[in-house]
């Protein structure tokens, strides 16, 4: 079998192996490997253009991979379809908030509920609606999505993405354009859903969120890994500093 | 549903009920035949274009499948009507779903050129293949659905199928496929990372939306008896799509009053024959420059269509 | 033979690529497809018939005269009945594409009753022809050959390296770049519209001996239009004028070779065809071939 050089570990839920994508020359992401175990929270960091969000979108098929694989519980999803990912039990939010405007916050879960999950579950609005006060926004659930602010609609996004009861969920800068009140409330929500057994892999600029959350931190620099460990580790790796501060190396 | 929309449905149907025994007059009972059957093509041109987001400028080919099919089978084959029809309906729909497929990569407007094109050929095809279709001077001596020379059983029948049609773009819409239909119009990509199959649902309202038109195809066939070409021009699509923009895409009622509205305002210009369709264009204008949401109402109303039944908020 | 029908298709395909310029330029810069374009062709033809014909004035006169004319109707028509619809609504692409098809019927019926039915036009406006041997290439084909060519190259240009050219392409690729970046939306929308009728008239006049005028006679550029347009990539201008030329030599083949009768068919089967291929037209491979030879 094709993974079979891999150490079959059963904690493992998500591996990364030699993974590519090319958009016309440019590599926005060049042979990452890396892998997040079950009940992990993992922070993506790197410069802007690192490849983190192409990354994401790899793993939730938007993209297809040009080189290497993506293996959720073992399986190869790197050709597998968005709806087909999502409901394996991948879930995500995006880098630019992504809420269905005209539908109320009730019906945005609600296609999460429908259709986030294989088969035809008997989900009824009672569950949206619990969703919706997990996330704070209980009293918003008759508005349209459009009526929210900037975290208001980042809790829909991770609310919707909660109703296709993911296994790993993806979130994409949910601190950014947060204030310092908003960042924590991020912060108590994410451990929250940790709690509950879900696992997540978060890119993030913000970096209290980051040293926070993270067990392990991944950094990415033109598309290439360049540390994966503690996060207190990377961050007094030399390449890590270097790269976000843009210091030529010099050795000490 | 709620009381008010209640009260106006029951009005309605007895006004239609009672409508062929207090006016026998044939030419006017057509003028309401052709509406029904515009209504509910323009309701369903909306589901496409309104609700869906596909937007079809070659809708009236599937007219013109439906029509051409039934009539032929109706013809050469003699099958019973009723099933002549259906398989009006279905060609016309299965044709739509497997032109749909390469429209899924394309970009919207891309997809309004090419169903243009498809309605172009498909009007080309029907002229130019004479042994079959008798090209231009059309096929006639389609046999009728009814015997006889009145009109009323054609008016029952039609505004039945739009009744039908009605009752079944309603239970669509409130369905959880209607909520999966706003969802991918509104932001395909976070649809389909939440688990929606978009491709299949664009699909699917393809086909339905094209089986209704071919299914009212059959039934103009079979009720004009003659039929031409020109049935795939795009002037009936402008019509189609005039009609649901004047009652307000989107929404639901909406088609259905723009359909006899632009019917009958069609009419009241007869008296001025050339100038009939310049008045239509200047109207069209004139409406869309005034209400570039339509008439009936814009697209918020489409929530409240969601909840009517559920919960109030 | 073969010759003879490819350079006829040549030339025919290069005032399609000017049709189709016009409207993937519009579609480009405002996302809309409009539907009186064809009319706008209508206009010009009709024009210069009776600039030519009966006011007996010469083509080198009449040709600019209704391109300016022609570019004041498009910016008159972009001010007075696109611009309301936009400052009503934010969603205001269907609507004007309604607008622009409530035009359309209204010019085509206004035309049928002030000038009648009947078709009117002109033989030629250049008599004889050049013989090369294989192939024979008459003068008013090479004038419209001539007069395409150097029209394409000039909007090329002027979209390339003019200051007026740049905020096109800056809006076509971000409107609300565009707008931070100090651009006046409205003047780039007049404008355009204006320069999209411009071009459309040159067909219109010179194409008037081949197509003749008539009311209806906008159909045939409109429907051209859509597929160069569609060929060549929505808004994709390079992609068009490539497209253009490949309808025509497509066309004009089938024509000989297949059918005269299904020739419009055929064309549209062809760009289906291509289309199932490259969704999206055969621009952007041109633009990534484009890049390769200008970049390495």
């Amino acid at each position: 079998m094709a993974w079979r050089e891999e150490r079959v570990n059963n904690d493992v839920i998500l591996s990364l192996v030699q993974v590519t994508k090319t958009f016309g020359g440019l590599k926005a992401v060049n042979g990452v490997s890396f892998e997040v175990s079950k009940g992990e929270i993992v922070s993506l960091v790197g410069p802007n253009g690192s490849g983190k969000t192409t990354l994401f979108n790899c793993i939730s098929g938007i993209y297809t991979v040009n080189n290497g694989k993506i293996l959720f519980l073992g399986e190869n999803i790197s050709h597998f379809s968005p709806p087909r990912i999502c409901k394996m039990g991948i879930g995500r939010t995006f880098q630019v908030v992504r809420p269905f405007l005209r539908l109320t916050c009730l019906e945005n879960i609600l296609v999460g509920l429908y259709f986030g999950q294989e088969g035809q579950k008997k989900e009824s609005r009672r569950e949206g609606l619990r969703m919706l006060e997990f996330v704070g926004l209980g009293e918003k659930a008759s508005k349209p999505a459009m009526e929210l602010r900037l975290a208001e609609r980042k809790r829909l996004e991770i609310a919707r993405a909660l109703a296709t009861r993911p296994k790993l969920l993806l979130l994409d800068e949910v601190a950014a354009g947060l204030n310092e009140a908003e960042i924590q409330e991020m912060i108590r929500l994410l451990r929250q859903i940790h709690t509950q057994g879900i696992t997540l892999l978060v890119v993030e600029h913000v970096m209290s969120l980051v040293m926070d959350l993270s067990y392990r931190v991944v950094v990415l620099n033109e598309g290439k890994k360049i540390a994966d460990g503690l996060p207190e580790i990377v961050a007094n790796d030399q390449q890590v500093i270097n790269v976000y501060l843009g210091q030529s190396h010099d050795p000490p | 549903m709620k009381r008010s929309e209640f009260v106006i449905l029951i009005f309605s149907l007895c006004l239609i009920i009672v409508t062929p025994i207090f006016f026998r007059n044939e030419y006017f009972l057509h003028l309401l035949i052709l509406g029904a059957l515009f209504a509910q093509l323009a309701n369903y041109w909306n589901l496409l274009d309104g609700y869906m987001g596909l937007i079809n400028f070659g809708y009236a080919a599937y007219l013109g499948i439906g029509a051409y099919t039934s009539a032929l089978l109706s013809i050469h084959l003699s099958f019973p009507l009723p099933v002549c029809m259906l398989l009006g309906g279905l060609s016309a729909g299965i044709i739509g779903v497997l032109l749909t497929i390469p429209c899924l990569r394309m970009v919207t407007f891309s997809t309004a050129i090419v169903t243009l094109a498809f309605a172009e050929i498909a009007r080309i095809v029907a002229t130019s293949w004479t042994g079959l279709t008798k090209g231009e001077m059309g096929l006639w001596g389609i046999p009728s659905m009814f015997s006889g020379q009145s009109k009323i059983p054609f008016f029952y029948l039609a505004f039945s199928l739009l009744f039908a049609g009605a009752v079944v773009l309603r239970w669509i819409i409130r369905s959880r496929l209607g909520i999966a239909i706003l969802a991918v119009r509104e932001d395909e990509v976070a649809a389909i990372t939440s688990g929606v199959e978009a491709n299949q649902v664009k699909l699917l309202i393809s086909g339905i939306s094209c089986f209704v038109a071919g299914i009212t195809g059959a039934f103009y066939a079979h009720y004009i008896m003659t039929i031409t070409p020109g049935l795939f021009s795009i002037g009936y699509t402008i019509q189609i799509m005039t009609m649901s923009l004047f009652g307000g895409k989107g929404t639901f009622a909406g088609p259905i009053v723009g359909a006899f509205l632009l019917i009958l305002l069609g009419e009241g210009f007869r008296f001025m024959e050339d100038f009939r369709l310049l008045i239509y264009g200047l109207l069209i204008i004139g409406v869309v420059m005034a209400f570039p949401t339509g008439l009936v109402g814009a697209i918020d109303r489409v929530r409240r269509i969601l909840w009517l039944g559920g919960k109030r908020e | 033979m073969f010759l003879q029908q490819l350079v006829n298709g040549l030339i025919i395909g290069t005032m399609y690529s000017v049709v189709g310029v016009g409207f993937t330029l519009i579609f480009g810069i405002m996302r809309i497809l409009n539907f009186a374009y064809g009319e706008f062709y209508m206009l010009a033809s009709y024009g210069a018939f009776l600039a030519y014909s009966e006011l007996n004035l010469p083509l080198w006169v009449v040709l600019p005269s209704m391109m300016m004319v022609l570019f004041g109707i498009g910016a008159l028509t972009e001010k007075s009945l696109l611009k309301p619809v936009r400052q009503r609504t934010l969603d205001w692409s269907v609507p004007i594409i309604m607008v622009t098809l409530g035009l359309q019927i209204v010019l085509q019926n206004l035309a049928l009753i002030i000038g009648g039915g009947t078709f009117r036009g002109v033989t030629t406006y250049l008599k004889g022809s050049l013989d090369l041997g294989w192939v024979v290439v008459s003068y008013e084909r090479l004038l419209i050959l001539g007069v395409s060519v150097i029209l394409l190259i000039v909007t090329y240009l002027l979209i390339q390296r003019t200051k007026f050219g740049l905020s096109m392409l800056a809006v076509s690729q971000s409107r609300d770049g565009a707008l931070l970046s100090g651009i006046n939306l409205q003047r780039v929308y007049t404008l355009s519209f204006g320069l999209s009728a411009a071009l459309v008239a040159v067909p219109g006049v010179m194409l008037m001996p081949l197509l003749y005028v008539y009311p209806t006679v906008g159909q045939v550029p409109i429907m051209k239009a859509f597929a160069v347009t569609l060929l060549g990539g929505m808004g994709n201008v390079e992609g068009a004028i490539l497209g253009g030329i490949l309808l025509g030599i497509s066309e004009t083949m089938a024509s000989a070779y297949v059918s005269p009768l299904m020739k419009d068919g055929v064309a549209f089967a062809f760009m289906i065809l291509i289309l199932i291929f490259y969704p999206a037209g055969i621009g952007p491979y041109l633009q990534q071939m484009h890049q390769k030879v200008v970049h390495r």
